[in-house]
């Protein structure tokens, strides 16, 4: 087949602007989700390294969360959301004002993306959390601090920086992840190669593009991360370089 | 409750198909993954930079381009392989550039020092690697590896779109089948999933304990 | 009148009793140097008078309010005693005049330009006003310890707690900052320093305070506790440290 490639099947149109609308979805997919996905994080982690006695059902629900939804196939979870959590008229009125914007599979799948994805951000980050000295929280309670205040001024700003390196690659994997949701019938980038392919058979040159522009994507991303990376652990720890995020690292 | 009861049969048939994929495709990406990743920390540019070529390569793609790549431009290459052996090729080698920079960074976290005694002692060069170095690495790596292991059991529910008709395929068909019950359909095949990692970690974690103590 | 007063304090983590009934009062103004063994408990007494640990009985008041009582605003009771820690712990996210702003503008509220005039004067008080706009890894170990001293100084406190503030420093930097205590002493300030700097002790304590195994074992003016110690713990003690 490589001697009759047909590439006009994504070069030209309409196989072009499919695959440009495809990934005007998929990037739009992979920046909410991220953004969601480091709040919901954030949140979580926060209330996993709590301490007060009276939290501990919260610490408990919280870490069966990160334990399962981190334990479950993605494509289990869209599943869910989308054939499951949107087939209730309940949810399906919520999103009603959205609609115009985004279609229920778009919602249901920056839902479960989002969802899936916080779990692993929460991870992260309560373990940079963790790795902050003890004696920071201390001293800004010393200073008058309430805990709130201390972890938001001193303990955060250090856990972010030194967790953002695996933080970033959790960002790499969501973008990459974007592409699951193919399968509730989202219309990302992969979704658009398979109609190509199924219209023309030329799946080389259909997933071929899919996967460039993927890896665009990925490269780009990376090169930001890595920048951000960069900024962020000079000013926490001078003395340490660590590995910034490299094209494309988790799945 | 009568709908799980009812199908259980046919979508624990799945399960089977599932861990035949599974297994497969781990012993595959163990396979390339050791290798790849003994290249990747090769002294020679000629063998160590083919290695990063194919671990960057592979880590840029997300699994389910690679999978449909699998499936049909190996086919079009005349490689005509069922949709199982498709998924258990596009899951051993997409796993395995994963593998293989855990392996790498295994390897070079044992001092040189070890190196540098057995290669004193005379050992090659790939004697020193596969009987010195490799198994301290593979010590140190192991709960990575678990984690990637777990992670390739969940992907395996990604080759239903090639048609693979494993476990979460068998759930799909029996949910819109039923039509009505999207929860407990979709709620029993979570639950199967989580036990079955869940309780894998937790195994390899009692077992690193117990190597450890 | 005390201005902080320990009453049968005990503590212990599980099995292990930490404080075994402290009593202690330190009258405003007074500058107690507490000695003693390791894992005596010093620095478990000097972290409950500022509740950053609670205690499991006894009662303790420091500037009329109870830190273990519920009904206590911690943060208010923190702002009001400076702690000096042997890491420093300084925000290392933080300039240096960031580092002593902080707790002033965000719990008193003071505006940023009036916090930022009060940490210059108080950099200048520990004498390194040059570095206000440096990172803390920009400093050495005497310097930060110092800028650690007047972020503790920055909420105005009515006590400052020290727990051995030279033990981390190298040799030629311990100078400096004991220096700054002196000062301090001298302003009146009220002072409870644990430390193992006998000469600061000699000099500057007005009672050093003994303690062993979780109990305070004697309290005396620092010329009779270093001429005659009255306990056999305080006298092994004292051999042992001077003859290192
Ligand atoms: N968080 C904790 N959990 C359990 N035990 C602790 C804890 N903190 C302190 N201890 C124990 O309490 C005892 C007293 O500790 P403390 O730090 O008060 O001693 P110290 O007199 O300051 O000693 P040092 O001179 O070594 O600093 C020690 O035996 C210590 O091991
Ligand atoms: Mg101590």
């Amino acid at each position: 087949m490589f001697n009759d490639l047909s590439w006009s099947v994504v070069l030209d149109d309409p196989g072009r602007s499919f695959l440009l609308h495809g990934a005007w979805v998929s990037l739009q997919l992979a920046v909410l989700a991220i953004i969601g996905s480091t709040v919901v994080g954030t949140l979580v982690a926060l209330g996993r390294v709590s301490t007060a006695p009276a939290l501990a059902p919260l610490r408990w629900l919280l870490s069966a969360y990160v334990e399962f939804f981190r334990n479950v196939p993605l494509l289990v979870q869209l599943v869910f959301w989308s054939f499951g959590m949107f087939s209730l008229d309940l949810v399906r009125a919520a999103a009603a004002p959205l609609n115009p914007v985004y279609s229920n599979q778009f919602l249901a799948g920056l839902l479960g993306l989002t969802i899936y994805t916080s779990a692993y951000v929460a991870e992260a980050l309560r373990s940079g959390i963790q790795s902050v000295p003890r004696g920071q929280l201390e001293a800004a309670r010393a200073g008058g601090l309430g805990y709130w205040a201390a972890m938001r001024a001193v303990v955060l700003p250090q856990a972010f920086a030194l967790a953002f390196p695996a933080i970033g690659n959790q960002y790499i994997s969501a973008t990459k992840n974007t592409s699951v949701v193919m399968a509730i019938g989202v219309t990302d980038v992969v979704f658009q190669a398979q109609q190509i392919e199924s219209a023309t058979f030329a799946a080389f040159e259909a997933y071929t593009a899919a996967l460039v522009i993927f890896v665009v994507i990925c490269l780009a991303e990376s090169a930001l991360l890595a920048l951000v990376v960069r900024g962020m652990l000079t000013r926490v720890r001078p003395g340490v370089r660590t590995a910034a995020p490299t094209p494309a690292l988790e799945s | 409750m009568g709908a799980i009861t009812d199908n259980l049969p046919f979508m624990l048939a799945g399960l089977w198909e599932t861990a035949k994929l599974a297994v497969l495709a781990i012993v595959l990406s163990a396979v390339l993954g050791v290798l790849v990743g003994a290249m990747r920390s090769a002294r020679s540019r000629l063998v160590r930079w083919p290695a990063i070529g194919y671990i960057q390569l592979i880590r840029s793609a997300p699994l389910i381009v690679f999978i449909l790549y699998c499936y049909f431009v190996l086919s079009d290459l005349g490689f005509d392989l069922t949709p199982f052996w498709a998924g258990v090729v596009a899951l051993g080698v997409f796993t395995s550039a994963y593998l293989a920079e855990i392996v790498h960074a295994g390897i070079a976290s044992v001092p040189r020092g070890q190196w540098e005694a057995a290669r004193a002692c005379g050992l090659s060069q790939a004697i020193t690697m596969r009987d010195v170095v490799l198994p301290q690495a593979l010590r140190r790596m192991a709960p990575a590896l678990v984690s990637e292991f777990i992670k390739l059991i969940k992907d395996t529910s990604l080759v239903s779109i090639i048609g693979v008709f494993e476990f979460f395929h068998r759930v799909e068909v029996t949910n819109s089948r039923l039509l009505t019950e999207p929860f407990a359909v979709l709620g029993f095949a979570a639950v199967c999933y989580f036990v079955l990692n869940y309780g894998l970690s937790r195994f390899a974690r009692r077992l690193e304990l117990r190597l450890d103590a | 009148m005390p201005i902080i007063e320990f009453t049968g304090v005990r503590k212990s983590y599980g099995d292990l009793a930490v404080l075994n009934g402290i009593d202690l009062s330190v009258t405003e103004g007074e500058v107690v140097v507490l000695l003693g063994p390791s894992g005596s408990g010093k620095s478990t007494l000097l972290r409950c008078i500022n509740a950053l640990e609670d205690v499991s009985g006894g009662t303790i008041v420091v500037n009329g309010r109870d830190p273990h009582d519920r009904a206590t605003n911690l943060n208010e009771l923190r702002s009001g005693v400076g702690f000096v820690f042997q890491h420093f712990n300084l925000y290392p996210h933080m300039t240096v005049a960031q580092n002593i702003m902080l707790a002033p503008v965000r719990v008193k509220k003071l505006p940023k330009d009036a916090a930022r005039r009060r940490a210059m004067a108080l950099l200048e008080r520990v004498g390194i006003p040059e570095k206000a706009d440096s990172l803390p890894t920009q400093l050495s170990g005497g310097q930060q310890q110092r800028v650690a001293i007047a972020r503790a100084l920055a909420m105005d406190p009515a006590i400052m707690l020290f727990d051995e503030p030279t033990s981390a420093l190298d040799p030629e930097m311990i100078q400096e900052v004991l220096e700054v205590m002196v000062d301090l002493a001298g302003s009146g300030m009220t002072m409870v320093v644990v430390t193992h700097e006998m000469g600061f002790a000699r000099k500057v304590a007005d009672r050093v305070v003994f303690m062993d195994a979780g109990r305070v074992v004697e309290s005396a003016a620092p010329d009779d506790f270093f001429a005659s110690p009255s306990t056999e713990r305080a006298q092994e003690f004292l051999r042992r440290v001077t003859h290192i």
